[in-house]
């Protein structure tokens, strides 16, 4: 269906575009929100995606790849609105998020605490590698390919985002712990 | 120490919160904005995988096979300098070959000055409406003051791409060569921007074909593809010694 309506809006047809948009959005808003952790950003990223995939729709040479080209854009997107703003990203009092089921119980306050602070310490591609690995699931091959970098790139940036996340878990874990000593 | 199993778990349970809906007021938004935003043609569509006849087909797949047998005679010709019993020169004082695998593209390429017909002309080429021409200040009527230049010139090394305007060097970047007729350049790390190119003897034509890399507005983008299209595809290059 959607290579239907892709090439229906290659050729101008704004009502086919608006179908794809409606059952794409939500989920490059999952996308850009879990990148930029704020709504308010992802949703420029998002908003800004759509009129460019509009804009660049007809040099979309495979439109079974539409999936995967609109989510290379929303990435593209969201490094605009982190470069934008790169000063947010630190020194920032970590709220808790609401997300539409709740905050996970699995996952003690603490650790959210410590995992979102870390987070948003990764520069934005590494963030995106995270969140193609771990939300999307994802191999770095897969991501490779619909971020058009190399498989080396994205093996990388993944193990340098897993070691700056593990070193910011344990740095507060030790924080904690001399914090905790210190106060006996 | 945290091992990977723990953190792959910690980050999965991590990226379960979120929002995972977009509130149909930026649905809206961008829809409107869709409304006052023209596509973009590929420049690359309409000079590009035309379909051929099915006697073109056999005429250049004639043309190709006579090509093959015929340069395949001349190096095994009898008489022929190439290890040949005839021959009356020392292999070893032989003129060596230039080297074939080299990239053809690394060298410096000129046009002559260009007039602002023939930039316009590039435009029309490319696909660019009047419209959009006039909302990024292009007047058909001075090009813009010739903003982009008149002369251009382009040098490749073997990782980098400058070009110069009118003399005055207007952008380097990095390069790539993809194939024989590809090439991907950028500014950063990332090569965003796909050329097209083709070579005969001492000329090269160009034609850029996309940019992955989306800029800040449709504006940026619009000025960027016209200084793009004015720079590359006014004119063929010539190679200079």
């Amino acid at each position: 269906m959607d290579r239907d309506l892709v090439e229906q809006a290659q050729r101008g047809d704004r009502e086919a575009f608006a179908i794809l948009a409606r059952s794409h959005g939500d989920r490059l808003m999952a996308i850009a929100q879990r990148i930029l952790r704020d709504v308010g950003r992802a949703e420029d990223a998002v908003q800004q995606t759509l009129v460019i995939a509009w804009r660049e729709l007809p040099s979309l040479r495979d439109p079974d790849r539409f999936d995967a080209w609109l989510q290379r854009l929303l990435v593209n997107a969201s490094y605009g609105e982190a470069r934008r703003s790169r000063a947010w990203n630190a020194h920032i009092r970590v709220l808790p998020v609401d997300g539409q089921g709740g905050p996970d119980e699995s996952l003690s306050l603490d650790n959210r605490d410590r995992l979102e602070r870390g987070f948003r310490r990764l520069p934005p591609d590494q963030r995106a590698m995270l969140v193609f690995t771990h939300y999307l699931g994802l191999s770095p091959t897969e991501i490779a390919e619909r971020l058009g970098i190399p498989v080396g790139t994205a093996n990388s940036r993944l193990h340098y985002a897993h070691r700056a996340m593990r070193a910011a878990i344990e740095a507060d874990e030790r924080t904690v712990t001399v914090a905790r000593g210190g106060s006996r | 120490m945290t091992t990977q199993r723990e953190l792959d778990r910690m980050l999965g349970d991590f990226f379960l919160d979120g929002t995972d809906e977009l509130a149909d007021r930026v649905l809206d938004a961008a829809l409107d904005q869709i409304e006052d935003t023209t596509q973009r043609r590929p420049m690359w569509a309409p000079r590009r995988f035309s379909p051929m006849n099915l006697p073109l087909r056999f005429g250049m797949a004639a043309v190709i096979a006579i090509i093959a047998v015929g340069g395949a005679l001349y190096i095994f010709r009898p008489g022929s300098s190439v290890g040949g019993p005839g021959s009356s020169v020392p292999a070893s004082s032989a003129p060596t070959p230039a080297p074939t695998a080299q990239n053809p593209l690394i060298g410096t390429w000129t046009t002559g000055p260009t007039t602002c017909a023939q930039q316009n002309a590039a435009l029309a080429k490319a696909g660019f409406t009047a419209a959009q021409l006039q909302s990024d200040g292009w007047d058909a009527a001075t090009c813009a003051g010739m903003k982009h230049g008149s002369a251009f010139r382009l040098q490749f090394t073997n990782t980098l791409l400058v070009f110069y305007q009118d003399g005055v060097a207007g952008w380097t970047g990095t390069y790539q060569a993809v194939d024989g007729q590809t090439f991907k350049a950028g500014d950063s790390s990332t090569l965003y921007i796909t050329y097209h190119y083709a070579i005969v003897g001492d000329q090269l034509t160009i034609d850029m074909v996309a940019d992955t890399l989306p800029t800040a507005s449709g504006g940026e983008q619009l000025g960027e593809d016209i200084a793009q299209t004015v720079i590359y595809e006014t004119a063929t290059f010539t190679r200079q010694p």
